[in-house]
Formats: C-alpha cells, structure tokens, sequence
C-alpha cells in the first residue's frame, strides 16, 4: 500500500502537449523543467497525449515505480478529463482525492494563442499552484447511496415518448408528464416527415398509444412538474395533475358531451386555424383518448349555467368538481425533453403576418394540408378559401438573424419546405413553387435526394431573403420583394399565398424547467449538455438527461436517436442500483464550534442541524449536504472543514500565485459549474484575454470567505474576483446569495480601509458565456495597470496581522 | 464601433475604416438590403448595397474615390432588416466623410450628375437625405451644385395635348408624380393647400438644413416644364374629389402626405406655448421664430422628435430635453438622428412619460411627467412601458413639443376610400391606384410619415399606374 498521508511527499506531475492543442502555444518543456524544480517532486514528464492509454500507463507505473503519494496533470479543463485520471490513480493503487489538475489548455494555451511567453509563464504558475494543492490533499472515501430504479420524464413529444418506452421496456417505472391535455408534441400536428414522406401520425400514433398502455408507464397529461428536491439516484419530485373534469378510465371518446357544448373557440392544437367546444379533444389520435373540459371556456360549472355535457354523458364521466391533485414521486433519474414552440412572426412587420391574411407559418401550413386538419387535407388560401396556383416560401424567418427571433440555424425549416414543395407538387401539380432562401441545408441522410427531387419537379429556388411582403388590397394577392443574389437584382413576385418557414425556439416555459432542475442554457437558449461532445445527452446537474429539441433544434429521427441514448444513460445508472458520490461535503469541529447557528441559517439544503439554546455544536447530515461550502465560508471560528476543498488548500493556492509578481495578477475565484465553465468556454472558443489572470476553482462561489479574498490582497496581489452563477442560477439552490452579501460587505470594509474597492470584481458568468469572462479580465487587465506600487503595498501594510 | 476616432487624424481614419471593413465581412448577402433600398430602385445600375460591402472588403480605397458610395439616402429600411444588424447608413455617413477627407467631391459631383437626371429637385433632395451638415460638406458646395442644376436648365418642352391629371400636393411625392406625368405627355394641375409648395421640404424641414429658398428655385424650375400649381386649394375644402373627376380630370394623384398630428390625450394640449410638432417647426422655418435662452421639452422617439429637439438647439434654446417613455433600445427614431440629437446637446430622457400640461392663465410652465418600466413585450416585439406609481416629478421648461407621430388627413377624402391602419391608403403595389378607380395614391399618405425616397418611388410608380389607367380605359 502506499505511504498516503503521512510521511514524504512524493509528487509526480505530468505536462500534456494535448497535440498542439497546448504545445503550439505554452513551452511545455519548459513548464516539465520547472515542475521537476517545485518542492516534493520526484518525477515530472511530458506527454503529447496524457489522457491516451500509454500516456496514462506511465503515471500508473510512475505511481508504482516512484512510490508517488500525489499526482498532478497539468493538461485541459478537470471538467473534462478529471475522471480519466481519478481513475488511473485508483487503478494503481492511489486514492483518486489525491490527484490534481492544472487546466494549461482550456484556461491558458487557448486563450493565450500569441503570447508563447505569457502562456508559458502562467502554466508554470497554474503547475505550481496544483502541487501547492496536491500537498495538502488528503484521501477521501466516497459513499455510495442507492438509485431508485424509476424514471420522470418531462414532456410527451416523440423524445419523451421514445425514451419512456425505451425505459419501460427495460422495466424501469416511468412516469411521463406533460402540460397538454394530450402527448405527441409538435410531431403530432405535422402532416408528413422528410425525407422520407410517410405520414407523420400514422408512425406516432402507435408509438403514443403503446405509451399509454405500457404497464411500466403512467401518464400524466395536463400536468406540470412543481417541485424537485434530492439529488441523483434520490429526487423528490412534485407533480400538479390538473383537473380534466372527465374521468380518463370513464370515458369512451364517443363525442357525445361536445355535440352538446355551445362554446366554440379556435382550436391550440389547429393553430387557432378551426374550432373546438369547450369540452374537447384536442384531435383524433390523443392519448389519453379522453376529453377534457377547459374551464375558462366552460359556460358554468353550475348546472343552471350550462351543464349540457353533464347531462348527454351516458358514461357519468363527466364531474365539475374534480379536484387538482399534487402527487409525490421517488424516481432516480430524470429525463428532459420539453422540445420546442415556434417563432411567432408578428414583429417581422414586413412580413404582414397577422395583417395579410394570405401571409401563413410553415406550422399553419402542415395543419391545412393535413387530412385531419381544418381543411380536410385541400390547399386553400385563407381569404377566400380558393386553390393558391403560385406559392411562396421565405425561408429563415426569425432564425439566422441577429435582431429579429434568433441568431442559430433552426436545423429542420429547410428541409421542412422541400418537402412541403413535393407535397403541393404531388396533389396540385400545376401549381407554381418559389422559394426563397438564403442557404439550404440539406445535410442529413437522404436529404440532398430530396432537395434534388424538389427541383426536378419544377420548384423555383430563388436565392436572396425577401425584404417584404405587400398585398394587393383588392386581390389579397401577395407581392414579394426580393433580391435575386445570383443576378444582383432586384425581382417583384405576385404569388397568391405566402409560406413564412419559421425558426423553432426553447419552449416558452423553459425557464421554469431550468429553475426546477438547476440546469444552463447556452446563448441559443436551449439547454446545455455536459460535455458538446462526450456527454452530449448528460446535463451538468447529475442524474438529469435531454431527450430531443429541448437540447436544442432537431429533426425527428435525431430526437429519437437522442432519447434511447438518453433512456440508455439512465438505465445505466439505474442498472447498477447505486452509485458513488463526491465525497465533498462539510464536518464541524466540534471542539471549536461555539454553537452559534450561523452555519445552519445559511446553508441552503438546511444541512446542518445545532442547538444554539443549549449549545450544542453544529452536526451535518452528511446525505443532505450538497458540498457548496458556504457554512465554511461563514463560520468565523474556522470549525468547518470543507473536504476536498479545504481552506489551506486554497490558501495554498492563493499563496502559490502570489510568490512572485504577485502585484501583476488577477487572483480569480471561480465555481465549478458556471463561471469555471465559462472560462472553459471562452477558452473553447478561442476568445483571447489577457494572461494576468490565475483561477482558483471551487464548488461554489458561497465557499469563497472573507478571508481567502483578503488574504489575497494581503499577499500583494493586484485585483481579485469572485465569480459565480447568475442569481437564481445557483447549483446550490441560492448559496451565491451569500457570495453576493459577503462581497459587498468586503467592498465595505476595503473601502473604511482605503483600498479601492475596484479591485474586489465580483462577477455572475454563466456556463455559456466564455465572451463575459474574457470581457471581465479585459476589464481587470485595465485595472490592475491602474493599481499603483505604492497602493500595493500600503494594502500589505494595512492587512498585515 | 468608435465613434470617437478622430476622423482628422491618419490614425482615425484608418481605424474608422478598418472597423467598418470588419463589419463587411459579416454580411451574409442576403439581399435584404437590396430588395428594401428605394434608391436601388431609382438607380439600379448605380447602387447596390451589399455589393458596395463586398467591395469593401476587397478594396476599401477603391470604394472611398467611387461615385456609389453617394447614392444611399439613409432611410435605415435596410439596417432595419439585415438580418446581421449591419448599421448601413453609418457605414456610409462615415465612409462620405473619409471620401471627402481624402478624394475631394469629384465623386459626389458625379453621383449628383446622375441624381438630377432621375429627381427633379436634386439640390433639395441632397440636402434632406446625404445631411451635409454631418459629414462637413462646405454648404458653398451645395450652393454651387444647386446654381449649376438652375443654370443647365432642360430646353425640352413637352406636349400640351395629353389628358389632364390632378394632383394633390405638393411634397416630393406630388412633385415626382406631377414631373413623372408631365414627360409622359400629360398636362398636370397640383392643388395645395398651403401657399409655399414643397411640402415638408417647405414647411418642417429646419432651415440649417434645406434652405426654402432652395426648395423654391426647383419647383419654379420644375414648373416650366408645363406644370400648374394652385397654391392655397385644399382638397375636401376648397375642391371635391368628385369635382376634380367630373371637371376634366382623367385621374387623380393624391399624394398629401401624413400632416394629421397625434395627440397625447392629457389637458392643457391647447396652452399657449404647446406646440405639435409641425407647428413648431414651421414656426422656426417659415416664421423665422427664434427659442432665445428658453428650455424646450420635446415629447417623442422618433425621427421627428429629434429633428425638433435638434432644431430648438440649433435655434438658440438654452436647453433641449426629449422625453421617451421607453429605453433606447425600443426608440424607433434611427441611430443616426439619435447621435445627431446628442451632438447637438439635446437630454435624452429615457422611461419618462407626460401626465399633465400646467401653466399660469393657459400659459404653459410646467410639464408633469411619470417614471416608466418595462413589462411584458407586444405582438411586434417591442416591451410595453408601464408607469412606476407615485414617480411622478415636475419638469420646468418654456416651450412644449408634442411630437408623438403624424398620420395622414383623410377625413376630408370620400368615405369610400379604403385605409388601414393609421389612416394610411390602401393601394395597389404595382400601380399604387386606391379602392376608387382612377384615384391614386403615393407618400406619406400610403405609408405613414415615411423618406422623401419612398415618396419618390411611390409617385413613380403612381405616374406609370396613372399612365396604365388611361391608356386601357
Ligand atoms: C412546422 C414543422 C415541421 C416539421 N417537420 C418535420 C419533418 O418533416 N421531419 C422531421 O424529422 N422533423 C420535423 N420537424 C421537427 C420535429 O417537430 C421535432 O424534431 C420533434 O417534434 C421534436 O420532438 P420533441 O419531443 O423533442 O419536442 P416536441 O415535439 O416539441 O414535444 C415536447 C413536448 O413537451 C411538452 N412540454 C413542454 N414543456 C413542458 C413542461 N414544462 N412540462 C410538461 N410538458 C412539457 C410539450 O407540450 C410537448 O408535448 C418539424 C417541426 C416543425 C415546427
Ligand atoms: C422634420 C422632418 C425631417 C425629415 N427628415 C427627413 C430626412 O432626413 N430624410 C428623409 O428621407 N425624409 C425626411 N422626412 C420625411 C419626408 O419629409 C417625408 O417623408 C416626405 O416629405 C413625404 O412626402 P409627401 O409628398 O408624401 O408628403 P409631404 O411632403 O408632407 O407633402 C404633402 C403636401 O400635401 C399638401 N396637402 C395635404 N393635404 C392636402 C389637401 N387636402 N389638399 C391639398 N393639399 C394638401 C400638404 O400641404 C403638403 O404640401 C422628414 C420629415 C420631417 C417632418
Ligand atoms: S434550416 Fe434553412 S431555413 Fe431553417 S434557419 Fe437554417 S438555413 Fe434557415
Ligand atoms: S452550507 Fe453547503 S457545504 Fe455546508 S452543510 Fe449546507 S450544503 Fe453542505
Ligand atoms: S441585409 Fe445585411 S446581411 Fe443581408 S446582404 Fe444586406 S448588409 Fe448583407
Ligand atoms: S439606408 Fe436606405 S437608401 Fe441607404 S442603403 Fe439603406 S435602404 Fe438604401
């Protein structure tokens, strides 16, 4: 066994090239020379590929040969590859809480592109921070808690049900709720899928009835997750089952109660494009097959009011009274797959959209030509209801666009109006197809094929985006403005109806979804996966997986692909039954502790149970804990150990940035989940920012104390800044409130002291939002240029102790 | 973009360009801008404007010695459209200002040559739409142009036989009409209602920049082509539409602008010292009213409401505030005019709103405003202010300007008529004719208050529509 916390410190540190990833721009020789230079190290190499397997053998034999207690990797982001080498250390023997990471790629060499020196100089610093740390790292055992074998899944479209049964097969219990009174999504109320054509209900519709009958599922329409609570393997979820006021068992879907309902008015799932009774279902093939009454459309619920419905149902089905319900569920893991809603056109005014009433969206569209639809399945126009014999498309319509709707490609419009061209062209074959586009992005398999079949078939692809829409007042025929871009000029087109192929956007309640489940959005607005690449179905928060467009916009066969990887995930998890986790949670002292409560009244995850009546020290129920830090940060007698991420740690740290040049840094203090991220991120994309800076990461920014911050300046470094997730983002419920509190009580106390408050930032920098961080540091760079000698050390002076 | 390099020193100048280059590169080509630009239409072999941005990015001084870079009449249609945000219009107010810097006005010369072949009042136009005043273009140049345009006046001579066309109005749309009609052979009569022909050219458009003198000096020139005007007619007034058809008028071209002031709905709009918009304006222009040492406060986000607070500066108001209940972002005036309007010192307050009129014996004195905030967008995408209860303040000021948006005054036009929203005319796009035969329609009285380029090409295609009309019926 090797000597692990006692005795000598054998350091063994590891500099990747990461290809030229790192090489191209940090002289990696250079830091392996420096690193073999540091106190307690005994063996330090470079690799082009540490994660690789042979990069990987050496450390596990370096462990074994060199008897190395401490292993640091100086290569990209530990949010990355930190379970790589965790790993690689236990394989050998080596408790994983003993290795460390520098992050010279993500944070450095990516965002240092042309400063080789600057880069390299930092690297060497962020090396020499990770075995300040690594020193004082002890070995930590991870418990394991139990996963319950069930599943939520929220939403109903073609993801969520994908992933329902893929699960329920498995024989996990699953429970699938939605907001409609009916699952199926958006997939539902279109008429046929590209590319290849078939009719889009008669695949769902199976799929949505299996769904309803799978004895592994239970279906909850018309319902909306409320509250969540635990953490993976263990949520508590809460579940507001609104009232159908029609008893779902009971009811046979024969129509009856809507024959008889007087109300009429437009119909959700027909785009408002026909009607429906206030007792309703939303269309034929709804799962559960079961109406349902809307009650803000309801004459009365008192029988003298109305009632007709009440007294035609034969079955007794119907019950005004039927209360809401809110239910409780255990389930392990969680799936997201909320999808999409969308862009409303409205304020693209020259459009006309709501103004000419021949102006529709691609959505309207797939209604009007869908045999179940307003119109039986006939191409009309809405004005008079005749055949249009010349139609135009106008492609990207609040997608692409930096002011109006969103900047991103929405993925399936482009595809989706091929095909819509072949289905005119199939029924109604004389009639005259434009399209105007500004690029078309047939890329899946079997699209180009379609595109090509498209314009074999006569429809005219003109490119150039229209600049407006006007409408013959007479007529209601539509002229479209438009610049062909292949002749430069500029072309009128009389068409009788105009397509408008809007962009899909995040749901509209996707907000709560992201509140509920501690989840991040990048700048598209859609959710954000763990890893793009690697762990592109995983969000951060563990245990939670997207399914489809929630994650961002795709076409049908994608959402499905993503949702058995997603259900695969979960089932993975759940398989094993239990699962290790991070054993980084708080311990009070109990001999220091003075019982005076402080820590409780701030944790979020009311964590720590104390007695202050009777003084009784603080204790922390170590299942609860989530690990922020934020008691430790708050304690004033130091009697709280945060583990993995103690205080000498990262004093540590902070020394080992200030031992040189200290007055030239920007020491940064950055919480794992969102502004760590962002950096990552800024790094990713290659955003340059100035070298000054060195992070120093934490679970959260509510571990950041007081004194870690001044304790920092008391070393002489120039500026400091504490970032974390955007209020209400927090990954520990509302910790950054502390951090905000404790912050601008700092600025207080610096300011009584006469140091300029400027040099304390604090800084909320999402996931997504590299630009924010590399903009702050800019920000930073001005400030510490400002920051004279002589303020320095005459902030030395004042917090010396 | 940094607005504040020095466009004097060799270092501004090459980091304006280079910024602008950068932001060239970012056009996706679309076309947008092209399909919206009104000039594109008048002058399709002369202008283009994403080709001007390629060209850019190829050869940046190739671009500041062409004659195109004059054509754009910063009507913002295209910025508002590119779906990229490309601010256009500021590209190319600041490239004109290298190009003088640099190349002298030879190319502004020749883009002028080609200008008075198209638009019969070159001289007016170029002072509204390439706004001299901020590229510091020496108004002798102006001058010198517009003495050039009288004395090569065209000798053509136009038949006196063709039927006979009505206009109304005698703003550039009225005149464009009448001009457009009268090459066509037609004789044409223009009734308006004011004594000065022009319309906003005359009347609003501050002195400093578009002389009247200028304005006049055209249309007298124009008028020798054959052209009538009968000064103080008002249609509705003085003359019916159905007088106009039943006298021997084949058709009629209304083109009477968007003059119809809105009201803010509050009391004490009638105080003395209260002023809608055009009135204050035509005070300053036609009245030669001087604002000496007094505060303003003008009411409006628009291109309008910076024009009057501009204006009021310019003529001698010790202080010029706007109030706009939303924020900058929601402001709908165009970004040029709202730089224009801090340049020349007037207060943008934003999220600020009028809730009562007071004064002494009906005398305005003091104006009583609420906070604003924002709430919850509208269907065009614009966020509603709503008042912060109990923040209301008082403002001091002298003078008051209600400059909260114009329609057009049909209410004196026959019912049958066909309007949407706003009061605006409803037309056909090709031929511009409204719901009654024979009748038609162009400018600000189709639109809304929109440029003195849409107004042309909305005449233009009146003329041919007009010209259509009587050759088939
Ligand atoms: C006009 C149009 C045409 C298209 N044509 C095609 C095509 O031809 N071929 C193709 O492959 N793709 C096409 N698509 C794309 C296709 O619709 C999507 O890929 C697919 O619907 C994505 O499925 P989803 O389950 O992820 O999302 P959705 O279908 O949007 O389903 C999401 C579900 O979640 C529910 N939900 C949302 N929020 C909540 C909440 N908070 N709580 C509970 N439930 C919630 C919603 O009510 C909905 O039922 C088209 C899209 C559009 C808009
Ligand atoms: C202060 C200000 C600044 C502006 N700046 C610019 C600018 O920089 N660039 C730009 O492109 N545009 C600018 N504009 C807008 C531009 O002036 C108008 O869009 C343009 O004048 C519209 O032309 P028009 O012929 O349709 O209407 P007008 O110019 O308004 O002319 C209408 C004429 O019809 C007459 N009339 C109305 N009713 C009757 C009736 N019943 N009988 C007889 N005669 C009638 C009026 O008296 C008037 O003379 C500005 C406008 C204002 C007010
Ligand atoms: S898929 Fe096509 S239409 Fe849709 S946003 Fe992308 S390019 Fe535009
Ligand atoms: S404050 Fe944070 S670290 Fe402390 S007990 Fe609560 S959850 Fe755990
Ligand atoms: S609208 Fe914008 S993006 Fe499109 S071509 Fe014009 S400048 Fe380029
Ligand atoms: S501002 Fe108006 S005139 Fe100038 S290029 Fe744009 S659309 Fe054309």
């Amino acid at each position: 066994m090797i000597e692990q916390e006692n005795g000598e410190l054998r350091i063994g540190v590891y500099v990747c090239h990461c290809g030229l990833n790192i090489a191209g721009s940090v002289d990696c020789e250079a830091v392996t020379e420096f690193a073999r230079g540091l106190d307690d190290v005994v063996e330090a190499s470079d690799n082009k590929y540490t994660c690789s397997d042979p990069g990987q053998d050496i450390i596990k034999n370096d462990i074994r040969e060199h008897k190395l207690n401490r292993v640091v990797v100086a290569s990209c982001t530990p949010r990355l590859h930190e379970p790589t080498f965790r790993k690689a250390c236990e394989d050998a023997g080596l408790n994983p809480y003993l290795f460390e990471m520098a992050n010279i790629r993500d944070q450095c060499s990516w965002v240092h592109l042309y400063d080789r020196e600057g880069a390299t100089a930092k690297a060497k610093d962020l090396v020499k921070m990770a075995v300040a740390r690594a020193r004082l790292l002890t070995p930590q055992y991870e418990t394991e808690v139990p996963v319950t074998r069930k599943t939520l899944v929220v939403g109903g479209g073609v993801a969520g049900i994908q992933a329902a049964l893929d699960l329920a097969d498995q024989d996990y219990k699953v429970t699938l709720v939605e907001k409609e009174p009916s699952i199926g999504g958006k997939m539902a109320q279109i008429d046929k899928t590209f590319p290849t054509m078939d009719c889009s209900i008669c695949i769902l519709a199976p799929k949505m009835s299996e769904a309803g009958r799978h004895p592994n599922i239970t279906l909850l329409t018309n319902s909306e997750v409320k509250e969540v609570s635990g953490y993976i393997g263990n949520f508590q979820i809460k579940v507001l089952k609104k009232a159908r006021f029609v008893d779902e068992k009971e009811c046979t879907a024969c129509g009856d109660c809507a024959d008889v309902c007087p109300v009429s008015m437009p119909n959700e799932f027909d785009v408002g494009l026909a009607t429906r009774k206030a007792i309703y279902t939303p269309f034929a093939q709804a799962v559960p097959s079961a109406y349902i009454i809307n009650m803000d459309d309801c004459l009365g619920d008192v029988p003298i009011a109305c009632g007709k419905c009440v007294e035609k149902c034969e079955k007794n089905a119907i019950n005004f009274d039927m209360p809401d319900e809110l239910l409780e569920l255990d389930v392990g893991t969680i799936i997201v797959a909320t999808g999409i809603d969308v862009y409303d056109p409205t304020e693209m005014t020259e459009y006309g959209y709501r103004r000419y009433e021949n102006v529709i969206t691609s959505l309207e569209f797939e209604r009007l030509i869908n045999a179940g639809g307003p119109s039986g399945g006939h191409l009309i126009r809405p004005s008079d209801r005749q055949v249009p014999k010349t139609v135009g498309f106008i492609q990207c319509v609040g997608s692409r666009n930096e002011k109006k709707g969103n900047p991103y490609c929405s993925n399936v419009c482009c595809m989706n109006t091929i095909k819509d061209s072949l289905l005119i062209m199939e029924h109604w074959p004389d009639t005259k197809i434009k399209i105007f586009y500004l690029d078309i992005r047939a890329f899946g398999k079997g699209f180009e094929d379609l595109y090509k079949r498209s314009k074999s078939s006569g429809v005219m692809y003109i490119r150039g985006l229209p600049a407006e829409i006007k409408e013959d007042p007479r007529t209601k025929n539509l002229v479209i403005v438009s610049e062909n871009t292949n002749t430069g000029k500029v072309e009128e087109h009389e068409v009788d109806m105009a397509i408008l192929s809007v962009g899909l956007i995040p749901t509209k309640d996707s907000d709560v979804i992201q509140r509920l489940f501690t989840l991040s959005k990048t700048s598209d607005g859609f959710f954000m996966e763990s890893h793009p690449k690697l762990k592109p179905v995983d969000a951060p928060t563990q245990g939670v997986f997207f399914a489809g467009c929630a994650e961002g916009p795709k076409d049908i066969k994608d959402s499905v692909t993503q949702a058995s990887a997603a259900a695969s995930r979960a089932g993975i998890l759940m398989k094993a039954g239990k699962i290790k986790v991070e054993a980084i949670t708080a311990v009070v002292n109990e001999d220091i502790c003075n019982a005076c409560g402080l820590c409780a009244r701030v944790c979020p995850y009311n964590a720590i149970e104390v007695d202050t009546k009777n003084k009784i020290p603080a204790h922390v129920i170590e299942a609860a804990c989530a690990g922020c830090g934020t008691c430790g940060a708050e304690c004033r007698h130091e009697a709280i150990t945060m583990r993995h991420f103690t205080d000498e740690q990262l004093l540590a740290q902070v020394d080992a940035v200030t031992e040189v040049d200290a007055d030239k840094k920007i020491v940064a203090f950055c919480c794992n989940w969102c502004s760590y991220a962002g950096a990552d991120f800024a790094g990713v994309s290659r955003m340059q920012y100035p070298p000054e800076v060195r992070i120093i990461r934490s679970m959260c920014s509510g571990r950041i104390s007081e004194e870690l911050v001044l304790h920092a300046f008391r070393r002489g470094a120039a500026a400091v800044l504490v970032a974390g997730c955007h209020l209400n983002d927090c990954h520990y419920i509302d910790a950054n409130y502390q951090t905000k509190k404790r912050v601008e009580k700092l600025w207080k106390k610096l300011e009584k002291m006469g140091i300029d408050k400027d040099r304390l930032q604090l800084a909320w920098i999402s996931a997504a939002e590299g630009e924010k961080f590399a903009n702050q540091i800019k920000l930073m760079k001005g400030i510490i240029d400002k920051v004279s000698a002589r303020e320095i050390k005459k902030t030395v002076e004042v917090l010396a102790v | 973009m940094s607005a504040i390099s020095d466009i004097n020193t060799m270092e501004g100048t090459a980091v304006i360009l280079d910024e602008i280059v950068r932001q060239a590169y970012q056009c996706l080509e679309c076309g947008r801008c092209t399909g919206s630009c009104p000039m594109v239409e008048l002058f399709p072999n002369d202008f283009h404007p994403h080709h001007l941005l390629s060209d850019l990015t190829k050869d940046p001084e190739k671009v500041l010695k062409g004659y195109e870079l004059w054509f754009c009449a910063s009507c913002y249609k295209c910025n508002k459209r590119c779906p990229q945000a490309l601010e256009y219009p500021y590209f190319i107010m600041q490239l004109r200002g290298l190009a003088l810097a640099k190349n002298g006005v030879v190319p502004l010369r020749k883009a002028f040559s080609r200008i008075r072949t198209i638009i019969p009042f070159p001289v007016s136009f170029l002072s509204v739409c390439i706004h001299p005043e901020r590229i510091n273009l020496d108004p002798s140049i102006i001058d010198k142009m517009h003495r050039d345009h009288l004395s090569q006046k065209k000798k053509d001579k136009f038949p006196e036989s063709g039927p006979k066309i009505a206009v109304v109005g005698s703003g550039p749309a009225g005149l464009m009409g009448a001009y457009e009609l009268r090459k066509m052979g037609y004789r044409v009569s223009i009734f308006e209602s004011q004594t000065n022909p022009g319309g906003m050219f005359s009347r609003a458009i501050p002195e400093y920049r578009l002389p009247l003198q200028i304005v006049l000096d055209e249309i007298e020139n124009l008028q020798e082509s054959g052209i009538e005007i009968r000064p103080n007619t008002t249609l509705g007034k003085d003359i019916t539409l159905d007088q106009l058809l039943i006298q021997d008028f084949k058709a009629v071209l209304l083109a009477s602008g968007a003059h119809s002031c809105k009201a803010l709905g509050i009391t004490g709009e009638d105080f003395e010292g209260v002023y809608t918009t055009l009135e204050f304006l035509e005070e300053l222009k036609i009245k030669k009213k001087v604002i000496n040492a007094k505060t303003v406060v003008v009411i409006g986000g628009g291109n309008t409401a910076m024009d009057a607070a501009s204006a009021a500066m310019k003529y001698g108001a010790k202080e010029a505030f706007l109030l706009y209940r939303r924020t900058r972002e929601e402001m709908p005036a165009d970004m040029n005019e709202i730089r224009e309007a801090e340049k020349n010192g007037v207060q943008i307050r934003y999220l600020e709103a009028p809730v009562g009129i007071h004064g002494v014996k009906s005398k305005f004195n003091q104006l009583e405003c609420i906070k604003m905030e924002l709430g919850e967008p509208d269907l065009t995408g614009r966020r509603r202010p709503v008042p912060v209860e109990g923040s209301n303040f008082i403002l001091e000021a002298d003078l008051l300007v209600i400059a909260i948006g114009e329609k057009p005054q049909i209410e004196s036009f026959p019912e049958k008529i066909a309007t949407g929203k706003d009061s605006t005319i409803l037309v056909n796009p090709h031929s511009m004719e409204t719901s009654i035969p024979g009748v038609f329609a162009a400018g600000d009285n189709v639109l809304g208050p929109a440029t003195v380029p849409d107004a042309i090409i909305g005449a233009r295609r009146a003329a041919t529509g007009i010209d259509n009309y009587i050759k088939t019926s």
